[in-house]
């Protein structure tokens, strides 16, 4: 795995791992704290609505007091009630029903002391039913206060019901009246749309919210076919989604009045608000994960890149540096431990460079001795006849002095040859090694002067493109030609019979530490070399021409590297070959002095 | 208009008032028109949709819109010429088209069976009518409102009635309002107000001049005014319950009369209860003769060609009841049949009597169930349209609602009823002997009720014609 890859893995990792931490920790508290919140308010909701029930007891009980006192007063009442006028039958069938419309009241029904209705507000036509039951239930209750079934012809409904008692002449009535605990009552009782308030009573539910009473209606369906309806139930679990509190009250069923049971009324808060805000924070977390992470691996991908690149330009460097190649540059201006590295890697070449100088003058000198050797052989082979005439004539001088003219006509063209000898092989060994002479030159003049000589045929084109006040270079002038001149016959002899292109380039430009040079491109559009080639092409009698001494670019070489200078090749098979030679320039002022020199 | 002296309520003033006000208690609408949907409207269309005949209270046909008549094919058919003042309200002079018109054009399903079965023009003022039965006098289906001839027009109130007489009708939010067209000064303006019953006192309060009512307490204040007399109409209206179920008799073609067990009938004590107590309207037990209980003279046979139409559809419960509730049902706007219907709940919750319990053909397991709580019996108000698809039918446990106490026509009457239902005859029954169908074994009387009019000193005259309805005089 790359340093890169790494790199992301490790930053993107990080930042999402930070991320998770922290959302759900905000919705592990956000949960406890709004659930510890909706739980207070249903219980102060619930607490609420038990002193509202007492308090809407006591206002029926009062009404109850009132209605009483009307009934004792009333003579139409009495008359048909104890004297059983049958004229006023109607006004005692109609009382309960316009005593409830005056007093507000939803229930109400007033029985004689035998039980029977003889006046019922909510289901007039009620009347002559006998029910002590009711009147007896309603007294077991809890402080006389009890949910009532409250029959009508249409349907039946749960009154919040009280009882009071009155008496008219020497006979006792029982009124029991009381408010509809429907969804109207309930939603009085919620006050609030987030909560509800339900009733769950033996033969049925109402809640203040319709959605709320369909489940009660399923769930307790439910409860009733696994025949679980008679047991405590527990609404918390019936409603796992609402925070529940349960308050209970006595419930007298329509099926045998004198049967209590009990009733709860149920204040539920939904989780939904919570569970709403909790999908909202999973999107938006969700959401800064995936922003988060792509901005971390943006971020990873640039500082990898940041970091790996300058590595691996300086891993490609070092990897074409060996001895034949000590011309790559390694930036010394770079900051930080990649700085560090590329200085080091930059005086490691240096010093490469410098033990390779050195190691060519040590060829060097190896060569000059293999060369003194020879030219000991050499200089003996031609003074051995030199020294045998003499040897000869001193023999002559000390036994026959007059044979020494004679000898010396013999032997005259004995001399003459070794002298000739040894004059062709001074001139020879001279032209082996010429000595360096720098001066200040311009290029652009000394590729003119190549240019000149250069024979091209064929369709080969040979352009120029010389840059104008190029700088001058201090080097010898000689070598320079000897070099341009390798080069360009090398390009031109590419090219073969062409079509083709040679092109020389000159220009000003800097080195890799930023010192500046003067660069010479020769390229052609010739075969090209392969690697094989490349990595041969400088060695000593190496040649793909026949008839080739395989000394050209090999000397090419040499001059360069002996004059200061880097040489670069390259060259892709079937499109051509480049080479590309920098010597240092000479500054202004250092170019000011040479042309003096020059002139003077 | 000639009214019989035994029919007159209170006899024409001397001289002729200007603007009568009378107000109604039910909510009336010209949009019903022809066809009365309370005692409101059938006291105003009275007025308003000239039938071609009309009868008095002793059953005897009275011109209205024909002058005349004359039969023909053995009472089957009849033709009968139109009024020379017979015109619609607009004084577009009224001919045999616009009867033959009228009839055809508007086929609402509950004119279908008073109009005749073929109708056709014999001139420009002479019409032609055919019925499925023979008539020995003038078919007196044909002074059944739902017989009126009328025609919609694009100007409000949107239809036009006819008469004798050119009306402009206006109607308001408050009030339809009646005035004798052009120059006409021999009858009043009208103005006929609705009101809710508690606002009826106020009307009295006012100085209404007519009061249509069947509020005892109303009736009670308007004793205590000197000035307003109160007249009661005739009982022309009698409750009964219906109980689903196959009449106890009928015959077909080739079988024999088949016997239903009987179901049982209130005793008078118990309808004098109900009368009583349980309506708050002026009600008395229902009294016998019940006209349906003998309809040995309504001859049919399918050698005539007779047959009932056939009808479909079912009426659906309300969403949400449970379907074992069992019902008894009522028409919105009817409060003696709520009275009534949930009187009967009542009893029956209570552990009625056998009596009541077979009224209702509830069986005794059902009654266990009922009083137990195991099984609901509810009163429930339908709407008009409700009410009629239910009863049709027969989705319901008992209907409560009110019939004629003297109809036009009761054979015409059961053809009807025998037509609507879906459970009186059983569907492979093609011709039925009305004579030998029991209806008594399904309809139930309950109570008879009637109206009153209050009416402000002697500024109009009143008589009172078949069905019980007023009408108006003037001099």
């Amino acid at each position: 795995m790359s340093l890169r890859s790494r790199l992301m893995m490790a930053f993107t990792a990080l930042v999402v791992v930070a991320l998770v931490v922290v959302g759900i920790g905000i919705r592990y508290n956000m949960g406890l704290r709004l659930t510890e919140q909706f739980q207070r308010r249903v219980q102060a909701l619930a607490l609420n609505i038990e002193a509202e029930l007492r308090s809407e007891s006591e206002g029926i009980g009062l009404t109850l007091r009132a209605l009483v006192a009307e009934m004792q007063e009333d003579n139409r009442f009495r008359q048909a009630s104890i004297q059983g006028a049958s004229s006023d039958r109607q006004y005692l069938l109609d009382f309960a029903g316009n005593a409830m419309r005056l007093s507000g009241l939803s229930m109400l029904q007033i029985q004689d002391d035998s039980g029977r209705i003889i006046s019922s507000g909510h289901f007039r036509n009620e009347y002559d039913r006998r029910e002590p039951e009711l009147l007896s239930a309603m007294r077991d209750s809890l402080n006389g206060m009890a949910l009532v079934s409250a029959r009508t012809a249409s349907a039946p409904f749960v009154a919040l019901a009280r009882h009071d008692v009155a008496r008219i002449g020497d006979r006792w009535f029982s009124l029991i009246g009381g408010h509809s605990v429907e969804r109207q009552f309930l939603n009085g009782l919620a006050g609030d749309q987030e909560l509800a308030v339900s009733l769950v009573y033996t033969d049925g539910v109402a809640s203040s919210q319709a959605e709320l009473e369909v489940r009660l209606s399923r769930a307790m369906s439910l409860l009733e076919e696994e025949g679980r309806v008679e047991t405590d139930i527990d609404f918390g679990t019936v409603f796992s989604d609402q925070i529940v509190t349960e308050i209970s009250l006595p419930y007298v069923m329509p099926r045998g009045r004198e049967r209590i049971s009990t009733a709860t009324i149920l204040v539920t808060h939904p989780l939904t608000q919570l569970e709403e805000l909790r999908r909202s924070i999973d999107i938006w977390f969700i959401a800064a994960i995936v922003v988060t992470a792509a901005a971390a691996l943006a971020v990873a991908t640039w500082l990898s890149s940041w970091l790996s690149r300058p590595l691996a330009e300086l891993a490609g460097k070092t990897s074409i540096v060996d001895l034949d190649r000590l011309d790559v540059g390694f930036d010394r201006s770079l900051k930080g431990e990649v700085g560090a590295l590329s200085r080091l890697l930059a005086a490691m070449t240096d010093r490469l460079r410098d033990s390779v100088t050195r190691l060519r003058h040590v060829e060097r000198r190896a060569t000059t001795g293999e060369i003194a050797r020879q030219v000991n052989h050499d200089i003996k082979n031609g003074l051995i006849p030199i020294r045998n005439v003499l040897h000869h004539l001193q023999q002559l001088a000390e036994e026959d002095q007059n044979q020494v003219v004679a000898v010396l006509r013999e032997r005259q063209t004995t001399l003459n040859s070794s002298i000739g000898y040894l004059e062709n092989l001074a001139a020879n060994y001279a032209r082996l090694y010429p000595e360096v002479k720098r001066q200040s030159c311009d290029l652009n003049s000394v590729i003119g002067q190549v240019g000149q000589n250069v024979k091209s045929e064929g369709q080969i084109q040979v352009r120029s493109d010389l840059a104008e006040r190029l700088q001058r270079v201090m080097r010898d002038p000689v070598f320079l030609r000897r070099i341009f001149e390798n080069l360009l016959g090398n390009a031109i002899e590419a090219v073969g019979a062409g079509p083709g292109d040679v092109t020389i380039l000159t220009r000003s430009s800097k080195d890799s530490s930023g010192r500046p040079v003067v660069q010479t491109v020769i390229g052609d559009t010739g075969p090209g070399m392969s690697e094989e080639q490349l990595e041969m092409a400088f060695q000593d009698f190496y040649t793909t021409r026949p008839g080739g001494t395989g000394l050209g670019l090999s000397v090419v070489r040499r001059l360069v590297l002996d004059m200061a200078g880097t040489l670069k090749v390259e060259s892709e098979p079937g499109v051509g070959t480049r080479f590309t030679i920098e010597f240092p320039a000479l500054t202004s002022q250092e170019n000011h002095e040479g042309l003096a020199s020059d002139s003077g | 208009m000639p009214e019989s002296g035994d029919c007159v309520l209170v006899p024409r003033p001397a001289v002729a008032a200007d603007t009568i006000t009378i107000s109604l208690s039910d909510n009336v609408l010209l949009e019903h028109a022809p066809i009365p949907h309370n005692l409101g409207e059938r006291f105003l269309y009275r007025h308003l949709f000239g039938t071609l005949i009309t009868l008095d209270c002793n059953g005897r046909p009275l011109p209205d819109l024909a002058r005349s008549w004359r039969s023909g094919n053995r009472g089957q058919r009849w033709e009968l010429t139109l009024s020379d003042d017979a015109q619609f309200w607009d004084g577009t002079r009224l001919t045999a088209d616009h009867v033959v018109n009228s009839w055809r054009e508007n086929t609402d399903v509950q004119r279908l069976g008073v109009l005749p079965e073929s109708v056709s023009v014999k001139g420009d003022r002479v019409v032609s009518v055919g019925f499925r039965r023979s008539y020995q006098a003038v078919p007196p289906v044909l002074a059944d409102p739902a017989a009126a001839v009328f025609r919609h027009t694009r100007e409000r109130p949107g239809i036009q009635g006819a008469g004798v007489r050119a009306f402009d009708v206006s109607v308001s939010s408050e009030m339809i309002s009646v005035s004798p067209a052009g120059h006409d000064r021999s009858q009043p303006t009208l103005h006929f107000r609705t009101v809710v019953q508690l606002q009826q006192r106020d009307m009295i309060d006012r100085g209404i001049d007519l009061l249509l009512t069947d509020d005892t307490q109303v009736l009670e204040y308007a004793a205590t005014r000197v000035d307003y007399v109160s007249v009661p109409l005739p009982w022309n209206r009698t409750y009964v319950v219906a109980a689903p179920g196959p009449v106890t008799q009928y015959v077909t073609h080739d079988s024999a009369a088949v016997d239903e067990p009987s179901i049982g009938h209130l005793g008078v004590d118990a309808r004098q209860a109900l009368a009583r107590d349980a309506v708050r309207s002026e009600a008395r037990a229902a009294e016998p003769p019940f006209w349906w209980e003998d309809l040995s003279h309504c001859q049919v046979s399918a050698e005539n060609g007779f047959s009932y139409p056939s009808r479909s559809g079912r009426a659906g419960r309300p969403t949400g009841e449970t379907d074992r509730s069992l019902r008894v049902v009522y028409q919105r706007g009817d409060p003696v049949g709520r009275d009534l219907a949930e009187r009967l709940v009542a009893l029956s919750s209570a552990g009625a009597s056998e009596d009541v319990l077979a009224v209702l053909r509830i069986r005794p397991s059902q009654a266990e169930s009922i009083v137990s709580g195991d099984k609901r019996l509810l009163a429930r108000e339908l709407t008009r349209d409700g009410f009629v698809a239910s009863l049709q039918a027969g989705s319901d446990q008992a209907y409560v609602f009110h019939l004629p106490s003297r109809p036009l026509s009761e054979c015409v009457w059961a053809d009807d009823f025998i037509a609507m239902t879906d459970w009186l005859v059983p569907s492979e029954v093609s011709a039925v002997s009305l004579s030998r169908i029991r209806f008594g074994r399904s309809l139930t009387p309950l109570v008879d009720t009637r109206s009153h009019l209050v009416v402000r000193g002697n500024r109009i005259g009143l008589s009172f014609g078949w069905d019980g309805t007023a009408i108006l005089h003037y001099p």
